[in-house]
């Protein structure tokens, strides 16, 4: 299945994007979010970054029609 | 869910007219304000001269609204408000307005210590540091 995935700062920067759509095998299977990422996209390996799946902070995730959105986010700045 | 963004620097007479408007809560002793200011901070040879503020804005909304309702919840507070900048914020330019009310003045100090460090680490809103020559480093909060 597709999940539409975001990117903020200096990922965006990095990757030259803002947000895509990337296809996930539609299994059961809890997949690790940051090895996943790091494979599918070698630029992120030495960047720190966290992620969200529908906004909230995960370290895995089933990939299933729950999910409307994952944010990959870099270091917060707010403040 | 509530917009905490404002576009640009926060001015100091949206900071006076809030302050205004809370003259009728009576029932009010004590309020605690921080104020965020961009810093002229110096990068290898070059000085900042603005941060040009992004953030995944749906969900760092979601997330000043938890840590009100976190602070509501640890401290007798009256009122609390929390304003922070989107887009480009010059130095010296105010970017983080938080204001936190209560009969007394501990639980307002108190709560505003808590929600600026919640604000640091918990929502995601990133700074691009736009340096003089216009190349620009990424802040990250320590």
């Amino acid at each position: 299945m597709m999940v539409k995935v975001l990117y903020f700062g200096m990922i965006a920067d990095a990757l030259g994007k803002t947000e895509e759509e990337i296809s996930f095998d539609n299994s059961s299977k809890e997949i690790n979010l940051k090895s996943f990422f790091n494979s599918h996209h070698k630029e992120l390996e030495n960047l720190n970054y966290s992620v969200a799946v529908n906004q909230e902070f995960k370290e895995k995730v089933i990939i299933d029609d729950t999910i409307e959105e994952i944010a990959i986010l870099p270091p917060f700045a707010g403040g | 869910m509530k917009n905490c963004f404002r576009e640009g620097p926060i001015a100091s007479s949206f900071i006076g007219d809030a302050i205004a408007k809370h003259q009728v809560k009576t029932n009010i002793g004590a309020h605690q304000i921080f104020l965020g200011q961009v810093r002229k901070d110096q990068i290898e040879e070059k000085f900042v001269a603005a941060i040009d503020y992004s953030a995944h804005e749906e969900m760092a909304n979601k997330s000043f609204h938890d840590i009100r309702e976190i602070t509501f919840e640890k401290f007798d507070l009256t009122c609390m408000h929390i304003y922070h900048s989107k887009g480009l914020v010059k130095t010296g330019e105010i970017c983080l307005f938080v204001f936190a009310s209560s009969k007394h003045r501990k639980e307002a100090q108190k709560a505003i210590e808590f929600l600026v460090e919640e604000i640091k680490v918990k929502v995601p809103i990133f700074g691009k540091e736009i340096l003089e020559d216009e190349s620009f480093v990424w802040k990250e909060n320590k």
